[in-house]
């Protein structure tokens, strides 16, 4: 019996970059997908990065855009709230050290559907040696009606990806 | 290889209906856990709620005052909130509107529903545009507090129709 959650791609940061695109990850052929992130390895610690989605021609949509509000649960203190509207970008809360471990699962609704807008919901867990464990729990929304084919992800700074595996699965 | 995400059924709304049945005649008992998908969702009538009820045995859905919910509010226009409540005759998802872009869209996981001896129990986690234009959703589950199988879920509106969405039941396979 076929599955219905289908492996679409996957893509492997090899080299230390400071921002890349995954690109032609969505389709018509599914309107939600799971995207899992794990093993990110960074040049320095990092804060949180940036979060976009490319347009029907792969460019980075940076316009003011995107609202996200997000519950930062930390296992040793009080629990944070953020939030914004009309932000360039969504926040994504990949923080690490190296090595201490991470994994998050964005969920995507209706990125390639050009009649509404592209939301997103996303939890992750990481574990930060000074600061004990992190946990994420994400949503947000690029407001534009529009056909969106991959995701862009940047560090905001001169910090780079130095490793790092993204899989796409799509489900039917 | 075999799959282990199993779609049961999936109900294709593109113009008004009242409710929307995921399972009832099509509801397979095989499974310990079920995935519901839904996208966006749209409501015929601006500022009405979108619900969702357990369907009985009989593939009716149940009225009655017997859901609890829990969940953590994430929005942009102020503080999170706690919503907790008890012996609600549905649980509600989200109050949507017309305005572009105002939707529903979330994934929940239904357990017990084919045990008789235990309650339904549903976690939820959603991303929603509700009727004004604000990015909101609950996180965290409900409860249906009798000891009943149960056959899947209704979503319907108050006092409207549901315009627009995709509804898709999974079972999750061993």
């Amino acid at each position: 019996m076929a599955t219905n959650l289908e492996f679409i791609t996957e893509t492997e940061v090899t080299s230390a970059v400071t921002s890349f695109d995954f690109d032609n990850i969505f389709s018509e052929d599914y309107d939600v997908y799971q995207i899992i992130f794990r093993n990110f390895n960074y040049g320095n610690n990092a804060n949180w990065i940036s979060l976009r989605f490319l347009d029907i021609s792969g460019s980075v949509i940076s316009t003011a855009n995107y609202d996200y509000a997000s519950l930062q649960m930390k296992a040793q203190t009080t629990f944070t709230e953020y939030r914004g509207t009309g932000a360039t970008q969504l926040p994504y809360g990949i923080y690490t050290n190296n090595n201490q471990g991470y994994g998050s699962v964005l969920t995507v609704y209706n990125p390639y559907d050009s009649g509404s807008y592209t939301f997103t919901a996303q939890q992750d867990s990481v574990f930060i040696n000074t600061v004990n464990l992190y946990g994420h729990k994400n949503i947000g929304v690029l407001k534009i009606a529009g056909t969106h084919r991959g995701i862009n992800l940047d560090t905001r700074n001169t910090n780079t990806f130095n490793s790092g595996n993204i899989q796409v699965y799509g489900v039917k | 290889m075999a799959g282990s995400l199993i779609k049961i059924d999936e109900e294709i709304v593109t113009s008004a209906v009242a409710s929307v049945d995921l399972g009832g005649t099509k509801w397979d008992s095989s499974y310990d856990v079920y995935m519901v998908k839904f996208s966006n969702v749209t409501a015929t009538t601006d500022n009405t709620i979108l619900y969702a009820r357990v369907l009985k045995s009989d593939n009716t859905a149940d009225s009655t005052a017997n859901y609890d919910r829990a969940l953590k509010i994430l929005r942009t226009d102020t503080t999170f909130t706690n919503l907790g409540q008890t012996n609600q005759t549905e649980f509600g998802i989200e109050i949507i509107g017309t305005a572009t872009g105002e939707s529903a869209n979330g994934i929940f996981y239904l357990f017990n529903f084919n045990n008789a001896s235990e309650y339904n129990f549903c976690t939820t986690e959603m991303s929603n545009f509700d009727n004004a234009s604000k990015l909101i959703a609950g996180q965290g589950g409900f409860v249906h507090t009798v000891s009943q199988v149960s056959k899947g879920l209704q979503f319907f509106i108050s006092s409207s129709t549901i315009a627009n969405g995709i509804f898709t039941l999974y079972g999750l396979k061993k």
